[in-house]
């Protein structure tokens, strides 16, 4: 109502105002400003209208806030920020004692198994070795076993004396262990291999010249080939079939250690006497002469050094025997004996060369 | 035709818009209210909620509803009467 009369007013006053607002803006304007002016004389109507625009700049505030929380969680930075719950109550820091911040103990615990084997409660990292050697697989399993094996017998042989299966199977098992390691040590000299009493080594051989009996000597002296060397003055204690010595001369040995006759350097003159001092004894002899005719022959022919002589080679005396070697051999013998006073065994022989 | 409170609160507002009063107010009550500390308090809140309504059914409305009133309470006194002191003083100014 009051509107075309205040047009010049505002023009006066609020030229800007009309700028603004154009003719009727201006006018509303214009309108406001008295209402303004009047209504805010009073107090309570400037608290009002205070408040209410407090208000209005507080719903704006939290608008703003609403809006950058609502932002956030839609584009996700909320959630990486902050995260889900779950995971902030994995990682929380605990504070018990004995624990430590991640809540774990100080020593780890191993992880304990039980062998189905041998039902033993295991480490796990000594698990797998162990059930390689519980069941009996992987490349060391049986090395061991049977080296305990051994140790086992040796102790069971150790400790009986005499008879018994057992004690048969474990000497017969020892045998074997021997018999394999030799076998594979090639580098183990022959006479390691002579089961319980062995003389082979030159300290027993003094002692068993100086002390022992003759049955002791006779033992030793089929081990050995025992011709005393000339540098040395000791026997030879290489095997029988040493290359560097001769039967002849082993018998020499045999002959001079079992019956104290004084020379060795001719064959001759001990095969006279071994001729003449074995006349006694010949029908024996001759028993025995075949048997070691034999023996002769083995020691000639045969390569394999295990059999055992059961006489001694020193018993052997001119003999009957058909190969070649030791024929020759029989031959100087009848030659020779032919000289000599008992002709009647140097005559069979000579008829059996013949 | 608008109520006369409102017609006034119109003009007022009108009037703080064109004098650069209301930013420079808002601004103001924005600083003070960080602050203060009422800006995270009410961010904690929002996030509750939205924690509780789950992440994807959260609308703005829906946040605006349920922070105002808390927002409302949480602001300090200092806060609102140095507001409603810079309001008088602006409107007392203007009726000059």
């Amino acid at each position: 109502m009051t509107k075309p009369s205040h047009r010049e007013q505002v023009s006066n006053t609020g030229s800007w105002m009309v700028q603004a607002g154009g003719g009727g803006g201006g006018g509303r304007v214009g309108v406001d400003n008295n209402l303004l002016l009047s209504s805010l004389a009073s107090p309570e109507a400037l608290e009002a209208a205070a408040q209410s625009v407090s208000q209005e700049l507080l719903d704006d505030a939290i608008l703003n806030v609403v809006f950058e929380v609502h932002q956030s969680v839609k584009t996700g930075l909320m959630m990486l920020e902050v995260g889900s719950v779950e995971e902030e109550q994995k990682f929380l820091q605990v504070n018990a004692e004995g624990l430590d911040v991640f809540g774990q103990a100080p020593i780890k615990k191993q992880h304990e198994c039980i062998c189905p084997n041998c039902s033993r409660n295991l480490a796990a990292s000594r698990f797998a070795p162990h059930l390689e050697k519980c069941m009996g697989m992987g490349r060391n399993s049986s090395r061991i076993a049977s080296r305990r094996i051994q140790n086992s017998t040796k102790e069971n042989s150790n400790s009986h004396h005499g008879g018994s299966d057992d004690d048969d199977d474990d000497d017969w098992m020892i045998d074997r262990k021997r018999k394999r390691r030799d076998k594979n040590s090639p580098r183990r000299s022959k006479n390691a291999k002579v089961k319980g009493d062995s003389v082979s080594s030159t300290g027993n051989v003094e002692t068993t010249l100086a002390t022992g009996t003759t049955e002791e000597k006779r033992a030793m002296l089929k081990q050995i080939c025992g011709v005393v060397s000339e540098h040395t003055r000791k026997m030879c204690t290489r095997s029988i079939r040493c290359p560097q010595h001769t039967s002849e001369q082993r018998r020499a040995v045999r002959d001079q250690v079992f019956n104290g006759s004084g020379s060795e350097t001719t064959t001759t003159t001990t095969r006279a006497a071994d001729s003449t001092s074995r006349g006694l004894g010949d029908t024996a002899e001759d028993i025995h002469v075949d048997i070691d005719g034999l023996d002769d022959g083995q020691l000639a022919s045969s390569w394999d050094n295990d059999h055992s002589n059961t006489t001694s080679p020193a018993d052997s005396t001119s003999t009957n025997n058909s190969t070649s070697s030791l024929a020759k051999r029989n031959g100087s013998k009848t030659k020779k004996k032919s000289s000599k006073s008992s002709k009647s065994s140097s005559s069979s022989h000579g008829s059996l060369l013949d | 035709m608008a109520d006369r409170s409102t017609q006034m609160k119109n003009s007022i507002n009108q009037k703080l818009v064109e004098t650069g009063e209301k930013e420079r107010l808002k601004d103001m009550l924005r600083q003070r209210l960080t602050e203060c500390g009422w800006r995270d308090e009410l961010k904690e809140h929002a996030k509750d909620i939205v924690r509780e309504r789950g992440l994807q059914q959260v609308t703005v409305d829906d946040l605006v509803k349920e922070i105002t009133p808390q927002g409302r309470d949480l602001v300090p006194d200092t806060v609102k009467r140095e507001l409603l002191a810079e309001i008088k003083n602006f409107l007392a100014a203007q009726s000059l």
